[in-house]
């Protein structure tokens, strides 16, 4: 337990000093921010700088600020937290600094949860000052403007960044390579998304979770839809994580 | 257009954060001279005129070892 605790602090005063902190806060930030005004002000500069474009605009609304934030987060937001993550264990291979603190008596489970809740502290925090810069802006530009389930979509989401994180991890212990860990997750993500087209399973598939979150926020889908996949993305990651540490275990450093 | 200077408020912590990412950046590339591909020039437009993703993709991918 204390070399949990002494490798967390260690994981924490690296990320500070490789800039993750300072990038992940910043990501997410620009983040929620950009949703909001994105969905408010782009109608309006279309309308400027081409004029003569035909199209319909819709009226600016809050739905489209949050369609915006769910975009932006679950697609690039995602997918850019992952690689800079991506190399969290294989920096440690490379340059040999976990066999030092290894024989000197760390256990190895310490290494794999210490890492993964460094991880996991970093983008909870990021992505839920993100919701909270959308939420302020949103109820700001439109303040008349009354959402359901806002918290509950964004868990959701908040739930299957987990789960890419505990497939990362697993990824990372599995491959030397930052390189091979992102092709690994890349395709674990495209079976998600393939089975998320199926009919038969695309209500339980994990993908569900990042995928339907504005469909929460508009109706089209209740709630108790929400709780099988949750409940899939749960256990997979435990899974995950669970083998990531028994594989670790067995792994030659 | 006016809309938009109204709400010129609104913008500025976007601003300060993207410029504040870019500088923090650039002021790396400036004084850690090592890179693990690529050279100074080309890291420091990389920073400077790619928003978010510039500075992200130096400190990920472009970052050398510190001596």
């Amino acid at each position: 337990m204390s070399g949990y605790i002494a490798f967390l602090k260690k994981e924490f005063i690296e990320d500070t000093r490789n800039y993750r902190l300072l990038l992940m806060l910043g990501l997410y930030f620009i983040f929620g921010v950009m949703g909001p005004l994105s969905a408010k002000f782009m109608p309006e500069l279309i309308k400027t700088f081409s004029p003569n474009m035909q199209i319909i605009i819709e009226e600016p609304s809050a739905l489209e600020s949050w369609t915006q934030f769910y975009k932006n987060v679950s697609s690039l937001g995602l997918s850019l937290t992952l690689i800079i993550f991506s190399n969290c264990l294989s920096n440690e291979y490379t340059k040999g600094t976990l066999t030092i603190m290894l024989t000197k008596g760390l256990s190895r489970p310490a290494v794999i949860l210490s890492k993964f809740s460094s991880i996991a502290v970093i983008m909870t925090v990021s992505f839920w000052m993100c919701f909270g810069v959308t939420y302020g802006y949103t109820a700001y530009l439109w303040p008349s403007e009354e959402l359901s389930h806002l918290l509950f979509a964004a868990f959701a989401l908040w739930m299957s960044a987990m789960l890419y994180l505990c497939i990362l991890m697993f990824g990372c212990v599995l491959f030397q390579q930052a390189f091979a860990s992102i092709l690994f997750l890349l395709v674990i993500t495209l079976i998600f998304s393939l089975l998320g087209m199926t009919d038969l399973l695309s209500a339980y598939s994990p993908s569900f979770l990042s995928s339907k979150n504005i469909d929460l926020i508009s109706g089209t889908v209740t709630i108790s839809e929400f709780a099988i996949p949750i409940t899939i993305s749960l256990i997979m990651s435990g899974v995950l994580l669970f083998l990531s540490i028994t594989v670790f275990n067995k792994k030659q450093l | 257009m006016d809309i938009l200077k109204d709400s010129l408020p609104l913008f500025i912590p976007l601003i300060v954060v993207e410029l504040g990412l870019a500088i923090i950046a650039l002021i790396h590339v400036l004084k850690h001279p090592n890179y693990r591909f690529g050279n100074k020039i080309m890291w420091i437009l990389i920073v400077l005129f790619i928003q978010i993703i510039g500075p992200i993709a130096y400190f990920v991918f472009g970052r050398g070892d510190e001596e």
